[in-house]
């Protein structure tokens, strides 16, 4: 019984301090740590364990001296999950996830599109200096991880035809880029490469 | 011009740029076993990439 409720007879009128407290189940200082993937299984068994105190007191061989609140708090803490384990199981959450996403972004980082040119794109290709050349290469460059997603460096826009597959437009600078995309080889076809002239792109 | 005009010219530009499409995919069946790659087109020019 806590002092503060009254003294039992067996025990002394001068109340004793209680002991200092042992740490916690499921503290562990390594939280997030990827260098401790391989005691992941361990730390989380330790995290699920709840930790009463009236354990840790009979562990630690003091008499228990237990408050109703402290009998509260121990039914609680019997009944679920420490703080720490809580935060060990968010912890983990954040890192599968993030795991996940890059995996999901190395595979679309790996796979990259084949560029071909047709003879009509060459042509213009031709007439055009070697910087604008490498400017346009450094588009296609950027083009060839996703040529269906628009984004810095590749300002693209699709279009429609009534029988064939959606032709896409780059544009890079004041030139324009017409491509369309086959998935089965991974590769890119430009067809068609012209200058912007007027007010549309259409000619 | 009214709102009836210019939706018939919107459509009008809508059904040129289909077909623009599609005689692009025609052209690129065509000559699809002529196509070479950027990188063969920037050699064959002395670009360096």
């Amino acid at each position: 019984m806590h002092p503060a409720l009254g003294s039992s007879s067996n025990q002394s009128a001068v109340p004793k301090p209680y002991p200092p407290m042992p740490p916690r189940a499921g503290s562990h200082p390594a939280i997030g740590s990827a260098s401790a993937a391989c005691l992941l299984p361990l730390w989380l068994h330790r995290s699920m364990q709840p930790g009463p105190r009236s354990c840790q007191r009979a562990r630690t061989g003091q008499p228990a001296r237990r408050s109703a609140i402290h009998a509260r708090q121990d039914s609680w803490r019997a009944s679920t999950l420490s703080m720490q384990a809580w935060r060990n199981l968010f912890t983990l959450f954040i890192l599968i996830m993030v795991s996940d996403k890059a995996t999901i972004y190395g595979d679309l980082a790996r796979m990259t599109y084949k560029i071909n040119i047709l003879s009509k794109a060459q042509r213009y290709f031709d007439t055009l200096d070697e910087r604008t050349i490498l400017n346009i290469w450094s588009s296609i460059a950027e083009l060839k991880k996703n040529p269906y997603r628009r984004r810095p460096l590749v300002d693209i826009i699709k279009l429609r035809g009534f029988k064939s597959p959606p032709m896409y437009r780059l544009r890079v600078g004041r030139h324009r880029l017409e491509y369309f995309i086959d998935e089965n080889e991974n590769a890119i076809t430009v067809t068609n490469a012209f200058l912007r002239s007027g007010d549309s792109d259409y000619r | 011009m009214n709102a009836v005009e210019a939706k018939e010219c919107q459509e009008e530009m809508d059904y040129s740029e289909a077909a623009h499409v599609d005689e692009e995919y025609e052209y690129l069946l065509k000559n699809k076993d002529q196509a070479i790659t950027f990188e063969e087109y920037c050699r064959k020019r002395g670009i360096k990439l």
